[in-house]
């Protein structure tokens, strides 16, 4: 055996095969329900999604978070079954029952044994259609929310997130403040009060189920239809309060969460970008993978590679809102370092204002998204979710295939005039959990024109 | 239920293991090597060593630049990373199909030549890039607990007494010297399985490996590190800790026995645990959560370790206001009963389900499964295990459970951490701004 192995040269990659998203079976149910299949031979373990497609807009004043709190009690019993015995059944079938909040309705999502799609399916419907909302249950589930919201809160890379509503939008408006709701209207909820909004707003038309997992031999339309088909409710939802479009802040916000002797600075950067199915979206997606992405991009590039002050920052798009995009860069920094680094990071936001990216840069994160995309797509639990989003926010469920289209036909121009027009210098928002003692004076200096507001952990 | 994934396996001759589970459906593949080394192989004062590496791992070998390896796997639209244990480092690639002699490639040039691409200078940075990354981890509220918990299970001195990520003053300690010694005892071809899954075939995985693979020396023996099992502890270790937090969080860690393919101990275990603090139908959710309204639930670990005693912990965040020694006296009466009368069929029905599913759903991604190929042909010399790992863990008996809650689960074997508020405990809850 030689010392020096001769090492055979490079491979190179054979091209991608030609991936579409799989588009789910799309039903109606008697009912009004919306079922969406996918059939996943192999996939011993499936996931079931229940959005129940009740906005954040339908809370009454005063409840944000009402919603997400309603859905966790749909597990909590049904008529005739306690919630002992509903979590029990649900465990004997080996089923998780988790309950979300989102902007556009608040979702169940179980996962289970493929072979368990009928017992899962028999739960759903107890739950959506015949819940108990028995008081102490209930109490016990708002309880259990506001504690979730207070221990978000001092978990600074939970915080910033909590923070970040308002900060872009402006605590006033709906949109401003986030879909799980406050501490102050979680911890005042009733079981009255939940139970009114469920009867004046769950049903089986608003309500999308999405099924994933292998379903050899199960025919999900029938045993849905099966399970489902005694919930009949026709009477139209409560309208909630009109919301208006939501509006940014005239001036970006610039916050910062004194968390005294932290070691390092959680930090939370937002500018406002078009949403999905914007041009605008899919070209800023290269742009944010080039700034970005884990240890290739521009960001990480100098403050893991160069300076070393941070594990990791990162940038992406997303949405709070439907339609209302948003670019995040976030990362959690050395502390005392921290002036050095958001300076190190705003420049390099704002240098392709001026010069761009290079066309190396365009071709290498255009094709590493046309790689990637298929890879997050193969398994129940992530299929589901992108599925039931998509219905959510009324987006087609080809929207990745034009996405990837597009990007794979946008030029370095198109990514360099999107990101030159979408993200002006003064629109970023500034969100950082750290030491204030340590850093409200830089962090004011860094925030210029907008004013840094300190708030106490 | 008995799982039919095609396992594949061929010995190149310098030892390196290759295993293949072909899935022609999928649109991909996964490549990931798995070495036998981890933080239990690291020598005293040098904490954090096999961690390190692996950062030294992306910083360039003889063909390939620093940053190149991150660079050509994105380029390809590939999703990769590594990870350091106490009994392992994996370093995986999901890629399209198309990519995976790229990836192959990649890992045969580092395993070959790392050595060739180490600097001071790249070792400075990732040594500050890992205090970063330890501070992120373990300097946040409710983050200190598992390395706490890790000094009172396993002594001064055992392997596992320390973070994987090791001690800041031990990384600034490590000199390049270090770090190319390490790279000669360990990462040689015969300390390591390539195991590949997804949309490749046997045959052309294990050509590609002989040829990217092939010509790489195989290295010296690595040295025998013997595990080190200990009988559960006595006395109670505790630690309480006061920090800017809304509740108290509680855990209890036991010494468990070692992983094991013959001996099922260490699945009664995480049965006893299930049972115990598994989700709702747990007896600890139906006392605390459910009854007194004093946890907001609970979660366990199973930990199943070679090198010595596996871990097992329960942990609790209480509601507001409520005592952590509240938390742990109602543990303490379960895992009595538990201990004395063993589990009722149906909560052993719903902890086999449970377990069964939490295997299932790790096997969903190609990644799930090639590490546990890679983990079954490195701890037991047989892939193969993946497919009966389902059956075995379901045909835990009660008596079983109540045998393994009595000899590892005792309340006066646990060590008990304890993060409450620093404020009064309802300060947590007041509205602010």
């Amino acid at each position: 055996m030689s010392l020096a192995p001769a090492l055979q040269s490079r491979p190179a990659v054979t091209p991608l095969a030609p991936w579409r998203f799989p588009v789910p079976r799309h039903d109606r149910l008697g009912n009004g329900v919306t079922l969406l299949t996918h059939h996943m031979p192999g996939q011993h373990v499936a996931t079931v999604t229940c959005h129940l497609g009740i906005p954040a807009s339908a809370e009454p004043d005063g409840c944000d978070g009402i919603a997400a709190v309603m859905a966790a009690c749909l597990g909590a019993g049904a008529h005739g079954i306690t919630a002992r015995e509903f979590e029990q059944r649900a465990a004997a079938a080996g089923i998780t029952w988790t309950a979300g909040p989102g902007w556009t309705g608040p979702s169940i999502t179980l996962e289970l044994p493929a072979r368990q799609f009928p017992a899962a399916l028999d739960l759903l419907y107890w739950a959506v259609a015949e819940p108990a909302f028995d008081p102490a249950e209930v109490a016990g589930r708002v309880q259990l929310a506001a504690a979730g919201i207070a221990g978000a809160a001092a978990v600074p890379a939970t915080r910033v997130l909590q923070e970040l509503p308002a900060a872009v939008y402006g605590g006033e408006s709906r949109a401003g403040r986030p879909a799980e709701g406050t501490l102050a209207a979680v911890a005042q909820l009733t079981p009255d009060m939940i139970a009114r909004f469920y009867d004046e707003q769950v049903r089986p038309a608003a309500t999308t189920i999405v099924i994933a997992g292998d379903l050899t031999g199960q025919d999900a339309t029938r045993l849905a239809e099966e399970a489902l088909a005694v919930w009949r409710d026709n009477r139209p939802a409560g309208g909630g309060v009109p919301q208006p479009e939501p509006a940014l802040r005239r001036q970006p916000a610039a916050v910062l969460v004194n968390q005294p002797g932290a070691v390092q600075t959680q930090l939370l950067l937002a500018a406002p970008v078009p949403g999905r199915g914007h041009p605008g979206w899919n070209a800023l997606q290269v742009a944010a993978r080039i700034l970005g992405a884990p240890l290739t991009g521009r960001l990480d590039a100098q403050v893991r590679e160069r300076s070393g002050d941070s594990y990791t920052v990162q940038a992406g798009l997303t949405e709070l809102v439907p339609g209302n995009g948003l670019m995040l860069v976030t990362g959690a920094v050395d502390g005392p370092a921290t002036p050095g680094t958001l300076a190190d990071i705003k420049d390099i936001l704002a240098a392709p204002l001026r010069d761009g990216f290079t066309p190396a840069e365009h071709t290498a994160a255009a094709e590493a998204l046309a790689g990637m995309l298929p890879l997050a797509y193969e398994t129940p639990a992530a299929l589901a979710a992108i599925t039931a989003d998509l219905a959510a926010c009324g987006l087609p469920p080809d929207y990745l295939d034009v996405l990837l289209d597009d990007i794979a036909g946008l030029t370095a121009e198109a990514v360099n005039g999107a990101y030159q027009s979408h993200l002006g210098p003064d629109q970023l928002t500034l969100i950082a959990v750290g030491d204030a003692a340590v850093l409200a004076g830089p962090l004011r200096e860094l925030a210029a024109p907008a004013s840094l507001q300190v708030i106490s952990a | 239920m008995t799982l039919s994934y095609p396992v594949a396996q061929h010995q190149l001759g310098n030892g390196l293991r290759v295993v293949v589970s072909e899935d022609p459906a999928a649109p991909s593949a996964t490549v990931h090597l798995h070495y036998d080394v981890g933080s239990r192989h690291e020598a005293p004062g040098r904490t954090g060593l096999a961690h390190l590496f692996e950062h030294q791992m992306f910083e360039g070998s003889r063909n390939v630049a620093a940053g190149e390896h991150a660079a050509l796997m994105h380029a390809c639209g590939a999703v990769f990373n590594a990870a350091t244990a106490t009994d392992m480092t994996i370093y995986f690639q999901h890629v399209p199909a198309g990519a995976v002699e790229l990836a192959m490639w990649l890992e045969a040039d580092r395993m070959a030549t790392l050595a060739d691409g180490l600097t001071q200078e790249r070792l400075d940075n990732q040594r500050a890039v890992i205090a970063q990354e330890k501070h992120q981890r373990y300097d946040v509220p409710f983050g200190s607990i598992e390395p706490r918990m890790l000094k009172l299970v396993y002594p001064s001195g055992h392997p596992y007494h320390h973070l994987v990520i090791g001690s800041v003053s031990d990384l600034n300690a490590a000199a390049l010297d270090d770090v190319t010694g390490f790279f000669r005892t360990f990462y040689a071809p015969g300390n390591a399985v390539l195991a590949v899954t997804g949309d490749v075939t046997a045959e052309q995985v294990f050509d590609a490996a002989e040829r990217y693979f092939g010509p790489v020396p195989a290295g010296p023996q690595p040295p025998h590190v013997p595990a080190r099992v200990l009988e559960p502890a006595s006395g109670q270790a505790r630690d309480d800790v006061a920090e800017a937090v809304p509740f108290a969080v509680t855990a209890l860690g036991w010494r468990l026995p070692p992983n094991s393919v013959t001996d099922p101990e260490i699945f009664a275990c995480d049965m006893a645990l299930r049972i115990l603090a598994g989700g709702t139908p747990s007896r600890g959710h139906q006392v605390l959560v459910r009854e007194l309204q004093a946890a907001q639930g609970l979660s366990t670990l199973t930990d199943p370790r070679t090198g010595g005693n596996s871990l097992g912990m329960i942990t609790v965040p209480a509601m507001p206001g409520v005592p952590a020694g509240l938390i742990e006296k109602a543990l303490g009466a379960e895992l009595d009963a538990l201990a004395a009368d063993g589990p009722g069929e149906e909560e052993l029905a719903c902890a086999r389900a449970a377990a069964e599913r939490e295997t299932l759903a790790h096997f969903s991604s190609s990644q799930g499964r090639a590490a546990a190929l890679a983990q079954f042909a490195t701890a037991f010399g047989d892939p193969g295990l993946i497919n009966s790992l389902p059956d075995r863990i379901t045909a835990i008996t009660a008596d079983q459970v109540r045998q393994a809650a009595a000899t590892w689960l005792r309340p006066e074997s646990a060590a008990v951490v304890t993060i409450r508020p620093a404020a009064p405990a309802d300060s947590g809850l007041s509205p602010e701004e």
